[in-house]
């Protein structure tokens, strides 16, 4: 293993103790000694950034949007900012850009931090800020088409539940699909939801096949259009689309239903077509040994997006790709946290040539347990021997 | 006369630090634009005070005047601010670094409490400073707070315990002779008394004949109860070594890493004054649970910006070396001024950046956070003493760093 994704996943245990050594502190106001304010300096950096879920009606499970809201919180803030928990994108800052990277600029971050530490001043009174509503439309403007779903509830004493449906999309041609979203109808309680082209085919993981994930959507998250490539659905396809429900604690030991609508985006003409590429680890059969992989490709591709597999939860994952001449490029460093795997695309696409080999380097069970307090190492723990899959949305070039 | 000077010096400084700007917390407060003050909180007189029932009066503090929720008393004013001291003789307050004008070391951060007071009149002591009744102007005042001295009384090197009430500070006195001293709060050592029940031992490896072996010395209370001993044979600098303490006859065994370079160095005993800084007054006794403490809140960082993007990334590289050699000397309760100062001059570049091509500002933006998080994490971190985690913390901010200096050197 390389240094440094060593201190990478060293720095991953590291939060997590931070979290908790915060987590004991409580909550006691502290001697103020921030120069920054929640009316003035604090607030508009939640609303912009965090307004999307810690919002009255929003799926976080509290508000941030007044000061008698976030104060109680500040802790919590602190420890989820250094953490790299919140916003949850969970890719660590590197050289290559992505597009819908809901991150704090560092002097953002600094001034979160330097309030939650500083006695969380509120500010001028005169200055309170105006109430915030939740924001409940589509962020890209109405679809082209919208194919509503079956409606679901959930019964007092359920807490979180999954569902799936199939629903037919009855088009009479190909179409072209740019970007699909999902509108929540109770967004408070829709955790998240993936929206796939249905299939018969089994997946070939040795061969180029076309993408039939059209989304993974998470809570505050814009769809992406993928401007330089689309997906193809054929004639009257049917989409499956599966969404977690959940239940924060506002709601516990209430009826809550749901109607969601799926909206897609398309293209009159052609595109490129979005195809899937996986890379595939050994079987795994113990989590203490970081688990290396890698492929080499075959044919000049324009790489669009990365995606860890669903089914991957708590891991750390370092994509490299090396050039035919031995040059190595970071591609995504990132922790994968259960409920917030999610599509990172690349601000532009990544452009590898036949011959390039992408490395994949993954420790499972990583992603938060690491680097133990000294003196306890981390007992191995046994998996059901499954292999690591990642993939990368790609595109022929043309 | 030095001392002369320094409480001249002081009563300079104060002004300066009374009129330093931030619109924010003169915004806050009310404050005349023109005249900037350290931000304040209202605390209550009684924390860290025994209460009848036998518990601990927990530490109050609130954003608005108001009377205690626990004792009901009218809650005091209070504004905290950082000033530079000599780390023993606490006479001087400077608004910068520098070296202390009694015994040349350099000058240490501490945290206190500022406020006004007017020459003979004690029972003055105000939040803003003005006049007093005899026309004349009113003199800064600095009071010591909790937690607001984290330096080494005896040239050892000093951490605050988990329980978040305690400090320690571990010194090599003679060759092979480790003492632990224990301090309060305020830092200020414990009792007789309350030495008692404290106990430990001092771990060390020792390598022969290609075998690393672990030994463990029990610490002794000192004949004077000042301190914990232990002579620990074979150890030669620089020497690495754990101490385990156990505060508390019931409490947990706290791990404690120290490095020494070099045996530490007993400053020269202080010397009389009419010293500024006043000791506290209330009666500091050990709370049976740990009190919420600010820990990681330095009230001002004030470390003076360059004007060049050059010249600030050097500042940075400087800071990022002090860092490691703070760690390699086993200093792990310092690091958090060159952490945070470097984390100051990382924004303050991105500031800069503002001016700067899109490519470089898109190189910049992920190292400055790197750092930042680093920052945070190695304050968070390095007063609790555990090598391990420092060490972890700073092998990311010196990788934000390399990438800030990468960023430099790009072709302008």
């Amino acid at each position: 293993m390389t240094s440094p994704i060593r201190r990478q996943l060293a720095l991953a245990g590291l939060v997590t103790l931070a979290v908790s050594l915060n987590v004991q502190r409580g909550e006691t106001h502290k001697p103020i000694t921030s120069k920054y304010t929640y009316n003035e300096d604090v607030f508009p950096v939640l609303r912009e950034r965090c307004g999307r879920c810690h919002v009255p009606g929003g799926v976080a499970p509290m508000s941030l949007m007044t000061y008698g809201d976030a104060f109680p919180w500040g802790e919590s803030i602190r420890a989820e900012i250094i953490a790299g928990h919140m916003p949850p994108w969970h890719a660590e800052p590197g050289p290559v850009r992505f597009r819908n990277a809901p991150t704090l600029t560092a002097a953002e971050m600094d001034r979160m931090l330097v309030w939650v530490s500083g006695g969380s001043p509120q500010g001028n009174p005169q200055n309170v800020p105006p109430p915030v509503l939740l924001h409940h439309d589509w962020p890209m403007g109405r679809p082209d088409l919208v194919l509503p779903l079956p409606e679901v509830t959930m019964s007092p004493d359920a807490s979180e539940t999954v569902r799936e449906f199939t629903i037919p999309t009855r088009t009479t041609r190909p179409i072209w699909v740019r970007s699909a979203d999902l509108l929540p109808g109770t967004p408070s309680i829709v955790r998240n939801a993936t929206i796939s082209v249905k299939t018969d085919t089994t997946d070939d993981p040795g061969r180029l096949r076309p993408e039939e994930l059209l989304a993974i959507w998470v809570p505050g998250d814009d769809p992406v259009d993928a401007q330089d490539g689309g997906f193809r659905l054929p004639v009257s396809a049917d989409l499956v689309v599966r969404i977690h429900y959940r239940k924060t604690y506002s709601y516990e030991g209430r009826e809550m239903t749901d109607r969601s609508n799926v909206g897609l985006y398309l293209s009159e003409s052609p595109l490129n077509e979005i195809q899937r590429l996986t890379l595939t680890s050994p079987p795994v059969a113990v989590t203490d040994t970081p688990v290396s992989f890698e492929r080499t490709l075959t044919e000049e591709l324009r790489v669009l997006a990365f995606r860890p597999d669903q089914s991957l939860t708590n891991a750390r994952l370092h994509v490299t790709t090396v050039s035919a001449a031995g040059e190595r490029t970071s591609v995504i460093q990132l922790s994968v946290r259960p409920d917030w795997t999610r599509r990172y695309w690349f601000d532009r696409p990544l452009l590898l040539p036949q011959g390039t080999r992408v490395e994949v380097l993954a420790v499972l069970n990583g992603a938060d347990t690491l680097l133990p307090p000294a003196g306890s190492p981390l007992p191995p723990q046994f998996v059901d021997g499954s292999p690591v899959r990642v993939m990368l949305d790609v595109v022929r070039n043309r | 006369m030095a001392v002369r000077l320094a409480l001249v010096l002081c009563a300079a400084v104060g002004v300066v630090l009374g009129s330093i700007s931030t619109s924010v917390s003169a915004r806050q407060q009310g404050q005349p634009a023109d005249i900037d003050l350290p931000p304040m909180s209202w605390t209550c007189p009684m924390n860290g005070v025994a209460l009848p029932d036998g518990t601990m009066h927990a530490d109050v503090y609130e954003a608005e005047k108001g009377n205690c929720p626990i004792c009901n008393m009218a809650l005091v004013a209070v504004r905290l601010d950082t000033i530079w001291t000599c780390p023993v003789h606490a006479v001087v307050a400077e608004k910068h670094a520098g070296a202390c004008p009694i015994d040349r070391r350099a000058l240490v951060p501490m945290t206190v409490a500022v406020s006004w007071t007017c020459a003979g009149r004690p029972e003055i002591d105000r939040t803003t400073p003005g006049s007093c009744p005899d026309g004349s102007a009113t003199v800064v005042k600095y009071t010591p707070r909790p937690h607001g001295n984290h330096n080494p009384q005896h040239g050892g090197q000093f951490f605050m315990a988990p329980d978040n009430w305690h400090h320690l500070e571990g010194a090599l006195s003679q060759p092979r002779l480790v003492r632990i001293y224990v301090y309060d709060n305020y830092t200020k050592p414990l009792t007789r008394d309350r030495m008692r029940p404290v106990e430990g031992r001092v771990i060390t490896n020792a390598a022969a004949a290609g075998v690393t072996r672990e030994r463990s010395v029990p610490l002794v209370l000192s004949s004077d109860g000042r301190y914990l001993e232990a002579r620990v044979d074979g150890l030669t600098l620089p020497a690495s070594l754990v101490a385990k303490v156990r505060l508390k006859a019931d409490g947990p065994e706290h791990h404690f890493d120290f490095t020494f370079t070099g045996l530490s160095e007993e400053p020269p005993p202080p010397q009389a004054s009419s010293a500024p800084v006043q000791t506290p007054t209330t009666p500091v006794q050990i709370p049976t649970t740990p009190a919420p403490v600010p820990t990681g809140v330095p009230a001002r960082i004030d470390v003076p910006i360059p004007d060049t993007v050059d010249e600030i990334v050097a500042q940075i590289v400087e800071r990022n070396r002090r860092i490691g050699e703070l760690i390699d000397r086993g200093r792990l309760t310092d690091v958090w001024l060159p952490a945070f100062e470097a984390k100051e001059l990382a924004l303050a570049m991105g500031a800069h950046a503002a001016e700067m091509p899109t490519y470089k500002r898109t190189s910049l933006e992920p190292a400055i956070q790197r750092l930042l998080r680093a920052a945070w994490l190695l304050d968070g971190f390095g007063d609790l003493g555990n090598l391990a985690q420092v060490v972890a913390a700073y092998g990311d901010f010196r990788a934000a760093v390399s990438g800030i200096e990468s960023f430099a050197q790009v072709p302008r």
